[in-house]
């Protein structure tokens, strides 16, 4: 992190110091027993064969718990499920956020009311996000199988089909997280220089080519940082599908922590749980460090 | 050309129309749902747009059965302590890593730690957490929820303040110190009034993450005696079952009002949170 400071300091005294490592101690105090404690013990649990209710004490296994996390079908089509639904979320939130910044920075009157109406639903606790939705995507009484049906159209029982639950879920997510992408790539066009586009138009550019040559480079830096922020929070799901399908059908919706959630935490397998815990913890870190070095540079 | 500019007007009071409709019409249908009577929903006509009925049975129900108070309760619990503490320490934190001349052994690999724990997902701690607050006979109580909020709520507070403590110009400080202020008085009196719009929105993304924070209670809270908003709405979810639904929607409405409060009373420092919060970290 650069600093602002410009001249050299002195070599600091001792009660800078001092103030310096009071200050920083409850945040260490927190960060050693929240993650440095957890993580260490997380590799440990995660060659171990330790289960919760157990009365014998867990013995160490070696990698036995990874080789049956990759042998197991449910937990590849986890990760290929996960995959998925990071691309289309990432891709789809990004891609609408751009369309909707544009067209929202485009309206001559009620920009600032249309931006925070625009904002409610990522504000809305994600649980209640499911919940509205499976209200009105219920099979019955739900307002989106009435319409359907009333245009003469199949109804479908949204999250219990395998060819729709997972692009229900998608849907779902895009609804409420593309404002977040929105919000953050209104803010960018209101700093790109007006005299780009004035420029432009004395060239009698049309609108499409100011749109490719002017806005979308402009925005290049927010589009990026909106995909890999998508990224690492759609790679990590869990709410929504807990609540929504719980995995199923046919385990079509279940993402990695729903998995180990669902044959780890809950059955209470801790050394399995562990396993696939380090495993998504190996892939995120992966798809986060070109994030971190971002962050670590700005 | 005239005729050309109000076609084009009138297609973008249509798309604004659109728009708002997608954004806002599930929310809209929700907040129906929890006032309308449940004869309106059981038929096998369409469900009117317009509520035909008003009740607020569903709330009361949701009340006096299904004990919401105590969820409301316990997630202002959770969310302001949870708060409190973690600006706290996030504050002392940032300031110290924000300014040169606080120097000590692995000051750099802190900031590297913060960063690595909000990207890290809930799951790869939550197993031996589970196991620590068990051990310490805590999953009774609101203990672990609380601090699964203060720890992930800490790296959000230290990394969006980081750039607000270097933006200050450094001459105050120095003048202040010279006037013989000590560190702490500095910090206190100068520093941290200077900050506070940094640190009115970072405090309300921490609010809101808490109130919303699903992943660690799912795993830490067991008895029902405990459960926080977002628990019980799942929780009162578990049927499909009409007679749930004015339940469901009067509970959602109810779980979306501190955000409607910050929407309506501090728009301004919500929006500049989360658009700078954002791109920090």
């Amino acid at each position: 992190m650069p600093n602002t400071a410009t001249k050299l300091k002195p070599a600091p005294r001792r009660g800078e110091r001092w103030f310096a490592h009071k200050m920083v101690a409850p945040t260490v105090a927190v960060l050693l027993v929240m993650s440095a404690f957890s993580i260490a013990f997380t590799l440990y649990y995660s060659i171990t064969n330790y289960y919760y209710i157990s009365k014998d004490p867990a013995q160490v296994i070696g990698l036995k718990n990874y080789i049956n996390l990759f042998k197991d079908p449910y937990f590849r089509s986890a990760m290929w499920n996960t995959v998925k639904f990071t691309l289309w979320c990432a891709l789809l939130e990004t891609g609408l956020g751009v369309l909707i910044a544009v067209f929202v920075n485009s309206l001559r009157r009620g920009r600032n009311l249309v931006r925070t109406l625009t904002l409610l639903p990522y504000l809305l606790p994600p649980v209640t996000a499911a919940l509205i939705w499976q209200v009105m995507l219920s099979n019955n009484y739900g307002i989106i199988n009435q319409l359907l049906t009333a245009a003469g159209l199949p109804a479908f029982n949204w999250f219990f089909d395998t060819r729709t639950a997972m692009g229900v879920i998608i849907a779902i997510d895009v609804w409420q997280c593309t404002p977040f992408c929105f919000l953050l790539l209104y803010a960018a066009l209101q700093s790109i220089p007006g005299e780009q586009y004035e420029a432009a138009r004395i060239d009698g550019t049309g609108r499409l080519q100011e749109f490719f040559y002017i806005t979308l480079p402009n925005l290049k830096g927010t589009i990026v940082l909106c995909l890999l922020l998508r990224t690492i929070d759609s790679f990590r799901m869990f709410d929504k599908i807990n609540i929504l399908t719980g995995g199923g059908p046919a385990n079509t919706t279940a993402t990695i922590t729903q998995y180990i959630y669902t044959y780890g935490v809950k059955s209470l397998k801790f050394g399995f749980a562990s396993a696939g815990a380090i495993v998504m913890a190996v892939l995120v870190l992966i798809l986060s460090s070109f994030y971190i070095k971002r962050a670590l540079q700005s | 050309m005239k005729t050309k500019k109000r076609i084009g007007s009138v297609l973008k009071g249509l798309a604004t129309a659109v728009l708002l409709l997608a954004a806002l019409f599930p929310i809209y249908w929700m907040a129906t749902i929890a006032v309308r009577e449940n004869g309106e929903m059981s038929g096998t006509q369409m469900i009117p747009l317009l509520p035909q009925s008003f009740t607020l049975e569903h709330f009361k129900r949701l009340f006096v059965e299904k004990n919401f108070v105590q969820a409301l309760q316990n997630s202002a619990v959770v969310t302001l302590l949870s708060m409190g503490i973690s600006l706290a320490f996030g504050i002392a934190c940032a300031y110290v890593l924000a300014r040169r001349r606080f120097r000590f052994r692995g000051k750099t690999g802190l900031t590297y730690w913060v960063l690595l724990v909000r990207v890290l997902p809930p799951i790869t701690f939550a197993v031996p957490l589970y196991v620590m607050f068990s051990r310490m006979g805590w999953l009774n109580s609101l203990a672990p929820e609380i601090c699964a909020c203060i720890f992930v709520n800490i790296p959000l507070t230290i990394w969006f303040l980081v750039s607000f403590f270097q933006e200050l110009p450094l001459e105050l400080e120095e003048s202040a110190k010279i006037d013989g202020a000590t560190e702490w008085q500095l910090f206190l009196r100068i520093v941290v009034p200077l900050v506070l719009p940094g640190i009115a929105a970072v405090a309300m993304l921490s609010f809101v993450y808490a109130w919303n924070e699903y992943t660690y209670s799912v795993i830490f809270v067991q008895s029902p005696g405990n459960y926080t908003v977002p628990l019980s709405l799942a929780i009162l979810n578990t049927e499909d079952n009409i007679m749930q639904y004015g339940l469901v929607a009067a509970g959602s409405i109810i779980s979306i009002i501190p955000m409607a409060l910050f929407v309506i009373f501090a728009q301004k420092y919500l929006i500049a949170g989360l658009s700078s919060g954002a791109v920090k970290g």
